[in-house]
């Protein structure tokens, strides 16, 4: 399976990365996602940049209430990380089930986000797991250029990359999480061959006092939707707003019927926390 | 397209090799380096018949370029053996006949050297969680969950030794 | 019973080292120097004429030495195909199914040769696509094979269909007036299902490499049958069989799917289009997709009950679609129509079958085929009549299976098992746990495969001037461990360890005939014709020891690897070796079977597959999760256990997989889910939490120490047994597999409905 040819740089900074991205080239970190779309067929860039030795990009902590995951981090590194799961054990819980091992060994939360949104490079896939769940948290993503940065949220980033303004010379530096303790998450997907046939997040707000409900993977656009009640939640109606994406996972009726089973495990699951909180 | 000196440590020894830069790291090791224990199958990350560990992580060889490799270690099914003392997880697959056409067989011996690496007696949730992404066409698993079992034991008992 | 010291013993795999550690060495895995890399062109179209190919800028691409196309091999035998030689080499002016191969692009590196294909242009004048029976078999619908045998003629063990139309072949069997006994039976059952195509997923996709020296064929591939390629390829380049060697390193899986020739020929005719300089071609799995798959079937049974649930009468009706070329299909479709009514008496019985040609991938052999495609049927039914009759699933089968010494079909070799008592033996290990709110089912399938193929096999052992032995033996080893099991054999009868004997297998050249490794045969007949090498090494040494004594060599006898003679003699092999020989020299065995004397009618033995199976339904989602698996493998003798019970489990995993999720999916002229992340086989995760392998050894086989063969039973039972426990789950019929989530989803809603 021979890759078209490219050409390569493995810039060792954050400005020598910037200055391959803005010379043309397509960054990318784990290769888990970009070098598969290549080997479908899909994408056949000239010059590729690898982000690995970008050490910029690396590191997990937490400041003032917020999570900051770098974008180099890799799935499995934030799972098995003491601060993620300290501080949103519901995103460990969704990274550590992610695809298989060694997708998350390699892959990361760069390139996971990049794929889902094809932000950066497309087409996109679908609204991933980490990207859903990051959404439900209202985690910003950070993006810059070495010299300055912006912040903007997950949801803007994936959903509408058109207004988002990113700059070809605008990196994805790294996630920030709220981190909100007396938040309840929940997250369940239905997976019928490889990839996750839809993935429903479910989070309580403490701060706002809501309910963040996100589904994704089932349709081209996540939806987002907010509750002052579970019990507000009607997962049937929900399930009819869906525009599923056309493929060999299942037809339109099944994949309506498990999004509103995913999104029923979702309040389940909830309520018995909240249940068992009290 | 432009070709990259590579420069990394695979079974423990340093090696150099001019690339390409779409070389693929499985084509690497088995072409470049001759190392054909690798296999490859699927090709799109879903078997692990290709797998190795790179800085001791599990990676899809067929789904990884070689020149990201550099100044990083890759160890290979052929570089758990000491000699020709058996790793526990290759005596413990010898000891269940967790094999049969093979060919499935070093992806994961190299997947359950990097689970007992991080999780030294995994419950039967955790081994089939974790090798959730190496297929095997021929045993049905059974003999290979049990493998897993021995392994862990042999290597539990192998620190117990000293 | 004498006491035996290796076989049926806990042995290890005489592989495993060199598996784990990777040093094995599989087709891929080998190259020789100056090797050419051919990347296949394949057919975008699933029935067109080729009017053009155009190769001129490829020839220009870096690397590329050559193009080879059905043009440059009109001097050659273009074609394959061991019961009729349909099967282009390489499309001649016409594609019969997408992913056809139409030329190859040879060059220095895979590199080169993957970069150049882009710039081969194939042009097409359309033809009409046939993807299905129903359009295959439509009147105005053009023939796929303009040459066709007249209607009736022999097609391999079937007859040729109905010239003019697509219909390749046709099978039938029964006796007794059927229409009459349906008609007055009490209770009648009528079953339709749908059984998918389906995709080996042997781990390591299809390779082959050939070169010639010195006008000889060398090729390396992953074939199971290296003898049947042989003769292929002899035909090929019409040369004499000698003159063709093909060899088979470890094969990575093969179940069926690497049996016969598939890219053989491609590689030969490459080589011998470069004058012989090796040619390497190495298919990915969406390559091996398309180069061949299972028939899918269409299988409708009606079977007359009386009240009590005897069996009166059984009408089946069998339709493959066998894709665009013969290849195995018609053993397959005999295998189907023999395989299809189970191992039950039956007072009068119709099967007829027929394979028809659509413009899809070439169908063939696959493990279990024959019984795997109609069982879901045919054990369906049975299952209905038992719910209608009012009677448990496992009664209802021991009230019509056949006893030990009853014929299946006139002619063939009586029933050489217990299957009644098997049976119960499976029956009391299922157990369900009733737990409220969760949907389980309990399922049960029998299966009887005619095992062993045509029984010609022969061995030869070398004794040593050491006593060491080396055997030679032409069956392969694809993983199912003829390896193990033939060292085995030989350590037992010249009284050695295993260390002690070293084995050459599947080589043309180097080790003697082997009809073919599949069929389950190779532990019974492979096996039998290596115990007869030992015992003719045996007799030899006995034979020399007197010999070299001047006595009668019936006053020597053969004793735990040594030979007593008279007045307490006790020698060695090698002592006898030394002295006959003067020094050094070897003894060398010979071993043979065929079909005659000892095993003069077909089938060898029966392999039985029992599967019972306990299936949980999520009723959310429709998922079937398998809680429990039982199998019996009824061998006569397990040599190995533990490579048996790998076996077992490996092939009830593998039919598990077909009933579940498996299915090669054509949407228009192509596979859409030519892929694993789509063709989505089992994973650890699906392995049942309680399984349980019985083994029942009666020592009564025709093989050594009274072995059967194994393993493709479960697989061809399972199926039906896990449709059984869902339909009485959802107390419904299901009319196909495999039942992804979605489709026992729909059931689910239907049955809700209905209720």
């Amino acid at each position: 399976m021979t890759l078209p040819a490219f050409d390569h740089d493995r810039p060792t900074g954050l400005a020598e990365a910037v200055a391959a991205v803005r010379a043309g080239g397509v960054p990318y970190c784990g290769g888990t996602e970009l070098l598969a779309t290549m080997q479908m067929g899909l994408l056949r860039p000239e010059r590729l940049v690898s982000l690995q030795r970008v050490d910029e990009l690396l590191g997990i902590d937490v400041e003032n209430d917020m999570l900051r995951i770098g974008a180099r981090t890799t799935i499995h590194a934030m799972a098995l990380s003491e601060g993620v799961r300290a501080s949103s054990p519901l995103l460990a819980h969704v990274a550590a089930r992610i695809g298989n091992i060694r997708v998350r060994t390699t892959g990361t939360v760069g390139g996971n986000l990049a794929s889902s949104g094809g932000f950066r490079w497309g087409p996109p896939r679908r609204f991933s797991c980490l990207t859903t769940v990051l959404i439900a948290l209202e985690a910003q993503a950070v993006v810059g250029d070495g010299s300055s940065e912006r912040s903007l949220t997950v949801d803007t980033l994936i959903s509408c990359p058109y207004e988002t303004d990113l700059q070809a010379s605008e990196l994805l530096l790294r996630i920030e999480v709220p981190v909100r303790t007396a938040d309840v998450g929940v997250y369940h997907k239905a997976t019928v061959a490889e990839r996750p046939l839809v993935g429903v997040a479910l989070v309580h707000l403490a701060h706002r006092d809501v309910w963040r409900l996100v589904i994704g993977a089932v349709g081209e656009v996540v939806l987002v939707a907010e509750f002052e009640k579970l019990a507000d939640i009607a997962a049937a109606a929900l399930s009819g707003e869906v525009a599923t994406l056309l493929g060999l996972s299942g037809s339109d009726a099944y994949k309506r019927h498990l999004t509103r089973v995913t999104i029923e495990r979702c309040c389940e699951d909830a309520q018995r926390r909240i249940r068992e909180g009290q | 397209m432009s070709r990259h000196m590579v420069s990394t440590t695979v079974n423990g020894v340093p090696v150099e090799r001019e690339v390409p830069a779409r070389r693929l790291l499985i084509d690497f090791l088995r072409d470049d380096l001759g190392l054909y224990g690798t296999k490859l199958s699927c090709g799109m990350q879903v078997c692990g018949a290709c797998s190795v560990l790179v800085d001791g992580q599990p990676t899809s060889s067929c789904t990884y370029l070689a020149v990201d490799v550099g100044g990083r270690e890759v160890t290979t099914v052929e570089g758990l053996a000491h000699g020709e003392v058996l790793s526990p997880v290759q005596r413990a697959f010898v000891e269940e006949t967790a094999l049969q056409c093979g060919f499935c067989t070093p992806g994961f011996i190299v997947s359950v050297t990097a689970l007992l690496e991080e999780t030294m007696d995994p419950s039967d949730e955790e081994i089939r969680d974790y090798l959730g992404g190496n297929l095997c066409r021929c045993t049905g698993y059974g003999q290979i969950l049990a493998a897993v079992r021995t392994a862990a034991r042999i290597a539990k008992d192998e620190r117990a030794d000293g | 019973m004498d006491e035996r010291r290796v076989v049926g013993r806990p042995v290890t795999r005489t592989d495993a080292i060199e598996k784990v550690t990777g040093r094995a060495k599989y087709g891929v895995d080998l190259e020789w120097p100056a090797t050419l890399h051919g990347v296949v062109v394949r057919a975008e179209r699933a029935h067109a004429l080729i009017s053009r190919i155009d190769t001129d800028a490829v020839l220009l691409r870096r690397g590329v030495v050559a193009v080879v196309t059905h043009d440059d091999i009109r001097s050659l035998f273009g074609a394959f195909g061991h019961h009729r030689p349909d099967h282009a080499i390489l499309a001649h002016g016409r594609v019969r199914y997408w992913g056809e191969p139409v030329a190859v692009v040879l060059a220095e590196s895979r590199e080169f040769a993957e970069d150049a294909v882009e710039d081969v242009i194939v042009h097409y004048d359309d033809l009409q696509p046939l993807m299905d029976v129903k359009s295959a078999m439509a009147p105005d619908a053009p023939l796929i094979h303009e040459l066709q045998p007249e209607t009736g003629e022999p097609f391999g063990p079937c007859l040729a269909g109905q010239s003019g139309t697509n219909e390749a072949f046709t099978c039938s069997m029964g006796w007794g007036d059927v229409d009459a006994a349906l008609a007055r039976a009490p209770h009648t059952v009528t079953t339709r299902t749908s059984y998918p195509m389906l995709y080996a997923y042997a781990m390591e996709p299809y390779t082959a490499q050939a070169r010639f020296v010195d006008k000889n064929l060398e090729v390396i591939s992953g074939a199971q049958h290296p003898f049947q390629v042989q003769r292929d390829l002899a035909r090929v380049f019409d040369i004499t069989l000698n003159r063709v060697r093909i060899s088979s390193p470890f094969i990575g899986g093969g179940f069926g799917s690497k049996s016969y020739t598939k890219i053989e020929p491609l590689a030969a005719v490459c080589s011998w289009a470069v004058g012989g300089r090796p040619v390497k071609i190495v298919l990915d799995v969406e390559e091996s997709m398309y180069t061949t798959r299972s028939d899918s079937a269409e299988v409708a049974v009606t079977t007359g009950f009386d009240l009590d649930g005897r069996i009166l009468a059984r009408d089946i009706r069998i339709v493959l679609d066998t894709g665009a070329y013969a290849d195995n299909s018609p053993t397959v479709l005999q295998s189907a129509v023999r395989g299809s009514y189970g191992p039950y008496r039956i007072p009068a019985l119709r099967v007829s079958g027929r394979a028809v040609m659509t413009t899809t991938t070439p169908a063939s052999s696959y493990r279990g085929f024959g019984a795997l495609q109609t069982g879901v049927a045919t054990e369906a039914n049975l299952d209905r009549a038992a719910a209608e009759l009012g009677i448990n699933i496992f009664d209802l089968r021991i009230r019509n299976v056949v006893d030990r010494g009853e014929e299946i079909f006139p002619g063939a070799r009586p029933m050489d098992a217990d299957l009644a008592e098997n049976l119960r033996m499976v029956q009391q290990k299922l157990t369900i746990t009733p737990s409220a709110g969760l949907l389980q089912g309990m399922g049960f399938s029998l299966a009887a495969k005619a095992g062993g193929a045509n029984p010609t096999s022969s061995a030869i052992v070398r004794l040593l001037s050491d006593g060491s032995a080396i055997l030679l033996t032409g069956s392969a080893e694809m993983g199912q461990g003829s390896r193990t099991v033939l060292t085995q054999i030989v350590a037992e009868e010249l009284g050695l360890e295993m260390e002690q004997v070293t084995i050459a297998q599947s080589d043309t050249l180097a080790t003697p005939f082997e009809w073919t490794t599949g069929a389950s045969r190779t532990t019974a007949i492979a096996g039998l014709s290596v115990q007869r090498a030992c015992q003719d090494v045996r007799r030899q040494v006995l034979e020399l020891a007197a010999e070299l004594r001047d006595e009668d060599p019936g006053d020597w006898e053969w004793a735990d690897g040594a030979l007593l003679g008279p007045g307490l003699q006790r020698r060695t092999p090698r002592e006898v070796l030394a002295e006959w020989f003067h020094g050094s020299g070897e003894l060398i065995g010979t071993g043979r079977t065929q079909l005659r004397n000892d095993i003069g009618q077909m089938p060898a033995f029966w392999e039985i597959g029992m599967v019972g199976v306990v299936a949980v339904i999520n009723e959310r989602t429709g998922q079937v999760v398998i809680d429990q698996l039982v199998t019996l493998a009824d061998v006569g003798c397990a040599i190995n256990p533990a490579g048996l019970h790998g076996q077992e489990l490996g092939g009830a995993m593998q039919g598990l997989g077909a009933a579940l999720f498996e299915e090669l999916v054509y949407d228009g002229p192509q596979i859409v889910n030519a892929n694993i992340a789509e063709y989505r086989v089992p994973r650890i995760s699906d392995l049942p939490r309680r399984v349980e392998h019985l083994v029942v050894e009666r020592g009564d086989g025709i093989g050594p120490y009274g072995a059967k063969g194994a393993a493709e039973g479960p697989t061809a039972a399972v199926g039906a047994a896990i449709v059984g426990a869902v339909s009485q789950a959802l107390k419904g019929p299901v009319d196909r597999v495999p039942l992804t989530p979605e489709r026992v989803w729909t059931l689910l809603s239907t049955s809700m409905r209905d209720r």
